[in-house]
């Protein structure tokens, strides 16, 4: 608990840091005039100036605690001070005198994010974050620099997030990385209700960020170590600088939109799509002169660019590799693993996909603990004179995303990136149809309580299965065991391997495996190659121990060109769904030794890492 | 008039729409 609590300390010295920062990179812009906006330009800036940083010191082989801490200390203390400025004269909220709805839905949002908070201070645990989230961050710590890394391809995309985490390695640990992306989450409600607050007053307001935040699906995103809470933060701040921009004219607020459009674009590919739209949708609807079309664009292009040039500059392909895999079995795997998600691409999918998001969401991947809301409310303010315009914008805008989605990976987690929006679209819409006739109100009120409470019970669930761990009634060990898929296998190697053994893992849970450890993954190793091409991937990273799966025969042939001897059996069981505690069937995996003569250590060797997508298909991204 | 009979269809039809859901969660939670 303890540990904990200091976790938290450091969480909010992390804000302060990036508050500083911020204040000071955006110096020369002045103030948009606006305080709230101001604080969180300031806090999204210097997050993003960080994640550049961590970037280019990485790029330079210079990531150190030591090169790292006093500068994160020199930050937080700026961001202290940036922060009672801020605080001067500030409104205090006062509770008290706050109608009985509005105190519900603030307590209702307060719950939300303290929860998080308490979830996110548990070992990481989610499929993804294990595969790559965290796992990469902690090998570019462990190499004090950004290392390719060729047997995952999901570590070619952008990783603005993934390096926030890293910076979390180079304070602490990984449980302090998965704070990075929560900041993000609990920046992106704060932002969606400012947004709503100037434009609408606080009833809207408050209820545009409860419709946000108060929902499982935001909480599984926040405390899970993924990259989109951090979408949906800079899709918020974009949004909140266009709409100042709208009132002020300003280009200063074009610029602030176009630094976070291009942040968008160095989440991840995904994010890519959704940037894209942002940008068409900035200068299309704001942009009249070209002086701030160049104020929008350039920002973005400078913030964004980084990562395609990355890309560019090892591989020669700046979106490596949708464009040209490194392999036909890598290329089918990571087809497989997208057509995992949702029902099909047809006409008659695309019809039915509003009606499947409602009643049956579960195949795009934890869709049904999404709130019901957004659907809808969110269209009734086109129905509000006032909105109307905002309205045909955004809902037009989050179609574009959506059909854009459907027709890649539909997946529900790059959703998340079009709720900041939707929220407020939604929080008028139920506004309106409260003062719109009696049977209005009574659903006006009915419905958006009765999702509250739904979404609170499967949050009380989802909360439960972390409580023993977080306040020490639980050991990380048994946590671990019914949270991550394999993990007796992983305890075992972490008690019996030698100190200084390399292991090839065939699942993608490799950060919790104390040995130097990767996914034995098709871009590092086909399955259908001979002898000299597995001893050369053995050499390479000099492996000394491999995990199998007892029914994977072409790896198991594989480890005979090795002269690998098979010395111990281990019954392990898939975690299907760490909120329902369900356990998949049991199943078997074999720890091989491999021959001494080919696990000489050469000197070329590649510091062995993480995992990639669906060695063996036993890897889906699907996260339960 | 319109709009607002429109908007409370819509609502309505949703709100079924995730009672089938709610159903499914039930079950599952159960």
């Amino acid at each position: 608990l303890l540990e904990s609590i200091a976790h938290i300390v450091l969480a909010a010295a992390t804000a302060l840091a990036w508050l500083g920062l911020g204040s000071i990179v955006l110096r020369p812009l002045g103030s948009t005039g606006d305080r709230g906006l101001d604080g969180l330009n300031w806090f999204g800036a210097g997050a993003i100036s960080f994640s550049l940083l961590t970037f280019l010191a990485g790029w330079l082989e210079l990531l150190y605690e030591l090169t790292y801490i006093p500068f994160f200390v020199v930050a937080a203390v700026l961001g202290a001070l940036a922060a009672y400025r801020l605080s001067i004269g500030a409104p205090r909220p006062a509770l008290r005198s706050l109608p009985r709805a509005d105190l519900g839905l603030v307590v209702v949002v307060g719950v939300y994010a303290l929860v998080a908070v308490f979830v996110t201070c548990a070992p990481i645990s989610s499929a993804d974050a294990l595969y790559y989230h965290a796992t990469m961050p902690e090998l570019f710590e462990r190499a004090h620099a950004l290392v390719e890394v060729p047997a995952v391809w999901q570590s070619y995309q952008p990783f603005l997030v993934q390096l926030l985490i890293m910076d979390g390695f180079l304070l602490w640990n990984s449980v302090q990385g998965a704070f990075a992306p929560l900041l993000l989450g609990l920046g992106a409600a704060a932002a969606v209700g400012l947004t709503a607050y100037r434009l609408a007053g606080r009833r809207v307001a408050l209820l545009a960020t409860a419709v946000f935040l108060a929902q499982p699906f935001a909480l599984w995103l926040l405390s899970s170590t993924f990259v989109e809470p951090g979408g949906a933060f800079v899709v918020a701040m974009a949004a909140a600088n266009v709409v100042r921009f709208s009132q002020t004219r300003r280009a200063q607020e074009l610029v602030l939109a176009g630094v976070f459009t291009g942040a968008l674009a160095g989440i991840k590919y995904a994010a890519l799509g959704a940037a894209a739209v942002v940008a068409v949708v900035v200068l299309a609807t704001c942009v009249r002169r070209p002086r701030h079309a160049i104020a929008f664009v350039l920002p973005a292009l400078a913030v964004a660019l980084p990562w395609y040039v990355k890309n560019a500059i090892l591989v020669g392909d700046p979106l490596y590799p949708l464009l040209g895999w490194p392999n036909e079995q890598t290329k089918n795997e990571a087809q497989s693993t997208f057509d995992n998600f949702g029902y099909g691409r047809s006409a008659l999918d695309l019809l039915l996909l509003p009606a499947r998001l409602l009643a049956d969401a579960e195949p795009f991947n934890r869709a049904e603990y999404m709130s019901p809301l957004f659907m809808l409310f969110a269209p009734l303010s086109l129905f509000v004179a006032r909105w109307r315009r905002a309205a045909v914008i955004v809902l037009a805008a989050v179609a574009v995303y959506v059909v854009g989605w459907f027709f890649n990976v539909q997946d529900a987690r790059y959703l998340f990136f079009a709720l900041p929006p939707l929220a407020v679209l939604t929080a008028v819409g139920i506004d309106w149809l409260a003062g719109a006739g009696r049977v209005g109100r009574l659903l006006a009120v009915a419905v958006p309580v009765g999702a509250f409470a739904v979404g609170l019970a499967v949050s009380a669930v989802y909360t439960s299965r972390f409580v023993p761990v977080v306040v020490g009634r639980e050991s990380d060990e048994a946590f671990l065991t019914r949270a991550v898929s394999y993990y007796e296998a992983t305890a075992w190697l972490n008690r019996n391997l030698p100190a200084n053994a390399r292991v090839a893992l065939d699942h993608a849970f490799v950060l919790p495996v104390e040995r130097p450890a990767m996914t034995w993954s098709v871009e590092a190793l086909e399955t259908d190659v001979g002898p000299a091409e597995t001893r050369a991937f053995f050499r390479r990273y000099g492996l000394t121990h491999a995990l199998v799966f007892t029914a994977n025969t072409p790896r198991i042939r594989q480890l005979g060109y090795v002269d690998a001897v098979r010395i111990r059996r281990l019954v392990v069981h898939p975690i299907t769904s760490r909120t329902l505690n369900r356990v998949g069937p049991p199943e078997t995996m074999d720890v091989y030794r491999i021959g001494e003569r080919f696990t000489v250590d050469d000197a070329s060797r590649t510091t062995p890492s993480a995992h990639a997508s669906g060695v063996n298909r036993r890897a889906s991204s699907r996260d339960r | 008039v319109r709009a607002y009979a429109l908007a409370v269809a819509w609502v309505l039809l949703g709100a079924a729409l995730y009672g089938v859901q709610l159903l499914k969660l039930a079950a599952e939670l159960a």
